[in-house]
């Protein structure tokens, strides 16, 4: 779990400039598969996003898998996508204890949201807290 | 097959003028035919001139990509001083989708730029919220005030735009009102003056 963070901690402190960061994002996105369209269900949806991103969880037992995509209608939301990559990079196949840890003020510290408009600063908090919450719940179901 | 020399090796041909006695000075003559056949030539044509032909068109891709973008950049610049531009911007910037081509650099800036009026959308979509509100307590001056105070582009879609219209018809009628009233005062206080006198 510390390495990811690590490797995302360092990645981000070898930034030049400001826009290090976005050609990262979109290179995120860019190799970010999306998903099965049969996935795309509107209880998925992460709300309070400029686009549309599902996040969707599943639980072996042990980890949580996560998928997820982003659609704009005619735009392409590289930006949003890649912020989506970029959670998924820190907490994709996890277990719900692990992601709990993580202090979710993470990407604060390593300035993700230096320079990142408000709606895309809103959009990618309600994911992570999302992230957050299916980590609670899986962890409650393996307790029981 | 391919070949500038008609299929044969300078080797072979060499070898074949030596044994046949064709040399100067001892040595094989130098072939005196064209170098290559003339349908070698064409294919050589056509293929110089795909190659020049596929750079010239991404050369011209490559700069209507990069004039469409200084030209939103353009709108961009006169929007950050006249607000209500940036549908304009918008729609500019929207217009890119089908550009190819297009460098991270301005990937970046379209993005973000596009970003910043999604931002402004949605502050104008919280002052619409808030003059409904206003309106659903009956206080139609104070939604008048937060829609005449706007000075922005007009960034709502459809269903929402429709409802600020609504709202700016409802202060332009309590602006007419209010006018009507101002210009009522001094002439009921004159004729009450008079009354008095």
């Amino acid at each position: 779990m510390d390495s990811r963070l690590n490797e995302v901690r360092e990645t981000f402190a070898n930034f030049a400039d400001e826009d290090g960061k976005w050609k990262y994002l979109l290179d995120l996105a860019r190799a970010h598969k999306g998903m099965d369209a049969a996935l795309k269900d509107e209880k998925f949806i992460i709300q309070g996003c400029a686009s549309t991103m599902y996040l969707v969880p599943k639980f072996d037992g042990e980890k949580i898998h996560f998928e997820m995509d982003v659609e704009g209608g005619t735009t392409n939301p590289l930006i949003s996508r890649g912020l989506g990559a970029l959670a998924l990079k820190v907490y994709n196949d996890m277990a719900p204890a692990d992601i709990l840890a993580v202090d979710p003020k993470f990407f604060q510290d390593i300035g993700l949201n230096v320079g990142l408009s408000p709606t895309r600063s809103n959009g990618f908090a309600s994911l992570v807290k999302q992230i957050y919450l299916y980590a609670r719940v899986f962890a409650a179901l393996a307790k029981k | 097959m391919f070949s500038f020399l008609n299929g044969k090796s300078p080797f072979d041909e060499a070898e074949e003028r030596l044994e046949a006695g064709d040399t100067v000075n001892g040595k094989p003559r130098l072939p005196s035919g064209p170098i290559m056949g003339w349908q070698d030539g064409v294919f050589l044509l056509v293929i110089v001139g795909l190659i020049v032909g596929g750079y010239q068109y991404y050369q011209h891709v490559k700069r209507s990509c990069a004039e469409t973008f200084a030209q939103c950049d353009s709108l961009y610049v006169a929007a950050t001083a006249d607000a209500t531009k940036f549908a304009e911007v918008e729609a500019c910037y929207e217009s890119t989708w089908d550009l190819a081509f297009v460098s991270d650099t301005l990937e970046v800036l379209r993005q973000n730029r596009l970003g910043e009026i999604e931002d402004m959308r949605n502050a104008q979509k919280d002052l619409l919220a808030n003059a409904n509100d206003a309106l659903d307590k009956g206080d139609t001056a104070a939604a008048a005030k937060i829609v005449t105070e706007y000075k922005g582009a007009m960034l709502l879609y459809t269903g929402d735009k429709s409802e600020w219209d609504d709202i700016v018809k409802i202060a332009q009628i309590q602006a007419a009102k209010d006018a009507a009233k101002a210009v009522a005062a001094p002439a009921n206080s004159a004729a009450d003056s008079s009354a008095a006198k």
